[in-house]
């Protein structure tokens, strides 16, 4: 995280949070305004391959050893402060490596206009991508893990998506006969591992049909500011542009369960004159209920990135429902990439795999 | 050693016994009800969805709504779910995880039973909650009811 100043305003959100929540345990009926809910997911993860995929240490990445990669943990707090006003925070802690790291992923402070409008303040879940915004929750949405093709977050993956932003955005939502249109208009900074995207601002709009289809469609900019911008790859990104445009439709309708998303990803680096890190993305799944508590899936997605990186994964599954708070996915993917696609090597280089890789993962999805 | 046919008899029979054990008692009807001093003579199925998914905050005359649900674990939950909100137990789930983690919603509060639901909708005149239509008492007022 490159501002300080970004630190001290997450840690005065905390505060507040917490000062709300001490206030409400006062309140008569704290129970009725304060919530608290979890999920944990328990995901392993086997290849044919020895490099590691979608991650960049031995522990964290998937080969032929097997991975827990993707095994999580989330806490929710959210207190209704008034009739307008409600405080939330979410902690999210996963594995890495030979253990598990924990984070602050969202608290924010959300203030009701009216029926229609809301302004949210605070670390906000990005909500570019339609299950962006509970990407870590598998039991709202059919796979193991959300289609790296959008939702991947490796430095060297399509960055079509972020995990959330500092700063604030205004929501509308309302209802027109059969459909509840909604938009967003967000903006602040994004802060990743190496790097701060400043000057961020986008808009999301959506519109759902009878709760069975939605459409929804993103875009954002934002000027890119590498914590070193005197490495070669920190002077080539600082004050360039990343910018991105998503569209995408949710189908819930009867039995059937769709997905399908694209992503057009610009980000303004150059290497002999090729805009390297460009890419354009796409996933589509298919998906049946079978008496309520089987879902067998199909999921294809392709992510061509400008210098020649990319990959093509085909995925079949099957979820069963174990009870209201628990599903158990399998799944065995085809993964054929162009490159080195996510694959590294042991020492975290990326690396490509001699040829198509195949994939085995198991999960079990938990809310509480 | 076990052959196939008898590994695939015994998995069947277990499956069977799990499917079959997840019955749910049905209700001769639903009374989704409110405050007798609440405005709001009659609701529509529309409008009682759009309140307990928390997509309206407001009942049709502009006055706020508390939606009260009933103990997630009930038949009655299930029943209201399916009959009214047209979701089956584990849709309600996937539907509020998807507003609970992502900080947007919480779902409506829960009492546990018809006596505790019919006790908080008579001392709050913003709520609205449902209950079995045959436990239906002066102390409430019916705005719609699900057969």
């Amino acid at each position: 995280m490159k501002n300080n100043n970004l630190r001290r305003l997450i840690r005065g959100a905390l505060i507040l949070s917490l000062s709300t929540l001490a206030v409400s345990a006062q309140a008569e009926n704290w129970s009725d305004q304060t919530t608290i809910n979890g999920f944990m997911s328990t995901r392993f993860s086997v290849t044919d391959e020895s490099l590691y995929f979608n991650g960049t240490r031995p522990d964290n990445g998937i080969s032929k050893d097997g991975s827990f990669h993707g095994t999580q943990l989330g806490l929710n707090l959210t207190s209704r402060v008034s009739d307008q006003m409600t405080v939330a925070a979410q902690l999210f802690s996963a594995i890495q490596e030979d253990n598990y790291a924990t984070h602050l992923d969202w608290a924010f402070a959300n203030f009701s206009l009216s029926d229609a409008f809301t302004i949210r303040a605070g670390k906000i879940k990005y909500p570019v991508g339609i299950v962006n915004e509970y990407v870590s929750v598998g039991v709202s949405y059919p796979w193991i893990e959300a289609p790296l093709a959008i939702y991947s977050e490796s430095a060297s993956g399509p960055q079509a998506t972020r995990e959330s932003y500092t700063g604030a955005d205004a929501v509308w939502s309302d209802i027109r006969g059969d459909w509840t249109l909604g938009a967003d208009l967000f903006g602040g900074q994004v802060d990743l591992t190496n790097m701060t995207i400043n000057k961020m601002r986008g808009a999301t709009v959506r519109a759902e049909w009878n709760d069975a289809v939605l459409l929804q469609v993103s875009s954002y900019t934002g000027s890119m500011s590498p914590d070193d911008p005197t490495t070669p790859m920190g002077a080539l990104m600082d004050g360039k542009s990343h910018s991105a445009t998503l569209a995408g439709v949710k189908v819930d309708w009867n039995n059937i369960v769709a997905y399908a998303e694209s992503a057009s990803v610009k980000m303004d680096i150059k290497m002999a004159g090729v805009s390297v890190m460009n890419s354009d993305s796409w996933y589509a799944t298919l998906g049946y209920r079978v008496m309520d508590r089987f879902l067998p899936h199909y999921t294809y997605q392709n992510w061509e990135q400008d210098d020649g990186d990319g990959h093509k994964i085909s995925t079949l599954g099957i979820n069963y429902t174990v009870s209201r708070n628990a599903v158990v996915k399998l799944e065995y993917s085809n993964i054929k990439t162009d490159n080195n696609g996510l694959f590294v090597d042991d020492v975290g280089v990326a690396t490509a795999p001699a040829g198509d890789t195949k994939m085995t993962s198991l999960a079990v999805d938990v809310v509480f | 050693m076990l052959r196939p046919y008898t590994i695939l008899t015994t998995t069947s029979a277990i499956l069977f016994l799990i499917l079959a054990s997840v019955s749910v008692p049905a209700f001769a009807g639903i009374a989704v009800i409110v405050n007798p001093g609440n405005s709001i003579n009659s609701l529509n199925v529309n409008e009682v969805k759009l309140l307990f998914l928390k997509k309206r905050k407001k009942f049709p005359d502009g006055s706020p709504a508390m939606p009260i649900n009933q103990k997630e674990a009930s038949d009655l939950y299930d029943q209201f779910a399916q009959r009214v909100l047209e979701r089956n137990s584990s849709q309600m789930k996937a539907y509020w995880s998807t507003k609970i983690f992502s900080g947007i919603a919480t779902p409506p509060v829960e009492v546990n039973g018809d006596t505790a639901m019919k006790r908080r909708i008579a001392s709050k005149i913003d709520a609205i909650g449902y209950i079995n239509s045959d436990n239906v008492d002066g102390s409430v007022k019916v705005v719609y009811t699900s057969r």
